[in-house]
Order: C-alpha cells, then sequence, then structure tokens
C-alpha cells in the first residue's frame, strides 16, 4: 500500500468513524431522556445507580446493598466507631 | 458526565496539542517557515490521536458495564481510529527513513481529520463509560 492510499484511507476512515460517533451520541442522548434515578457512592469506591429503566429485580438488589450499608453506618455510629473506618473494612457500606 | 467529558476535553485533547503549538510558536518567533506542514509534516499529530483515542478507550472498558451494543460499536470506531493513524504514521516513518517523497499535504490533511475524527468517538467512548443500563 503506497502512502497515498493509506493517506486517503485514513481520511474516509476519520470522517465515518466521527460520523457514526456524531450519530451514536444523538442516539444516546435520545434514548437517556426520562430517565430518572439516583446515585450512591459505596465505600469501596464504587458508584450504585438506580435509575427507572433498570428491572424491578435489579433495583431490588441494588436497595439492598444500599440498605445493608445503612445499617452498617448505624451500627457503627451507635457503637461510638469511626464509622468510615468500618465501612472501608466491610467494603459494602455507604462512606462515611 | 460532563464534567468528565470536559475534563477530558481540556486535559486530553488541548494539552496533547501544546507540544507541537509550542514548535509552531519557536518557529515564528526565529523567523522560519511556519506552516502547518512544518508542524506536523512527519506525523506528529497522529501519535497525539492515537494516545487520546487509546486512553479514552481504556475509560470505556474501565466504567460502566451497560448498553453492550454501544460499547462495540463505540470500541471498533475507537479501534478503527487507532489502527488507521499507526498505520499511516509507520508509512510516514518507513517513507522518512527511506528517503521516499510524500506529500505533505496530503498528510496534513489526513491528520486534522484523523484528530477531529478521533475527538467525537472518544467523547462517545466517555459517555459510555458513564451511562448506566
Amino acid at each position: 500500500m503506497t502512502f497515498e492510499e493509506a493517506a486517503r484511507i485514513a481520511i474516509w476512515g476519520g470522517g465515518f468513524s466521527a460520523i457514526a460517533s456524531l450519530a451514536g451520541i444523538v442516539f444516546v442522548l435520545l434514548d437517556q431522556r426520562g430517565v430518572r434515578g439516583m446515585d450512591v457512592r459505596l465505600a469501596n469506591g464504587e458508584r450504585l445507580s438506580i435509575t427507572n429503566r433498570m428491572p424491578a429485580e435489579e433495583v431490588a438488589r441494588r436497595i439492598k446493598i444500599i440498605e445493608q450499608g445503612l445499617a452498617s453506618f448505624k451500627t457503627a455510629s451507635a457503637g461510638n466507631a469511626a464509622p468510615g473506618r468500618a465501612y472501608a473494612a466491610t467494603g459494602a457500606g455507604l462512606q462515611e | 458526565m460532563a464534567v468528565k467529558i470536559v475534563r477530558w476535553l481540556i486535559f486530553g485533547a488541548i494539552i496533547s496539542l501544546l507540544p507541537l503549538a509550542f514548535t509552531f510558536g519557536d518557529l515564528a518567533l526565529r523567523g522560519r517557515p511556519h506552516h502547518l506542514v512544518d508542524v506536523i509534516g512527519s506525523g506528529e499529530l497522529l501519535v497525539v490521536v492515537w494516545v487520546l483515542s487509546a486512553s479514552a478507550l481504556g475509560e470505556m472498558f474501565g466504567g460502566s458495564s451497560g448498553h453492550p451494543v454501544l460499547r462495540i460499536v463505540t470500541g471498533g470506531l475507537t479501534l478503527l481510529v487507532i489502527v488507521l493513524s499507526a498505520m499511516l504514521y509507520a508509512l510516514v516513518a518507513e517513507a522518512k527513513a527511506g528517503g521516499q517523497p510524500i506529500d505533505e499535504e496530503l498528510l496534513v490533511n489526513a491528520s486534522m481529520i484523523l484528530y477531529v475524527g478521533s475527538l467525537i468517538p472518544c467523547v462517545f467512548c466517555l459517555i459510555c463509560s458513564e451511562i448506566e443500563p
């Protein structure tokens, strides 16, 4: 393949990639309209989201994780311990 | 999501162009020819393109796991840009090493289009790394 051929392929490829991506971004933004929910940051640094597009079982599973985290938080606070440390130890609780 | 995209655009896309901007400014200050061909005529912008694209691809693979089809399409488009820029750079390096003349105007055009054409899939990658199922 000569340089000129490669350069022309790169021009077409770059243009195609840009246009296809732009179409994808528009699709995603349109698809995300009407999505409602909440984000919770866990003690292990992960983010847990609940949205109205998720199946009910998934929402229930995530709510259970948050409830477990809240319970740990209450226990740690009641015992006058450092809540953040307790959560870091369990790894599943809410951030302090 | 917006914070991540803006941060990537400023500290990734724009900061990575600084060496090229400094080269352009230096050439201008010294009174030498300072056209785009003199700054990116050896494929320098292509390096920026594949580094930016690879970092955005890494963000997507390390991010949210939702929308697998979108992630495959986005990853494919970004990978296409990476492959094209790397291939073009290899051909430029080979031609320069062999002392063969290349059409530098064509190289500059291809580099610019690949750069602009890489920003949009990269932003798409960042969006895909954030959206939940």
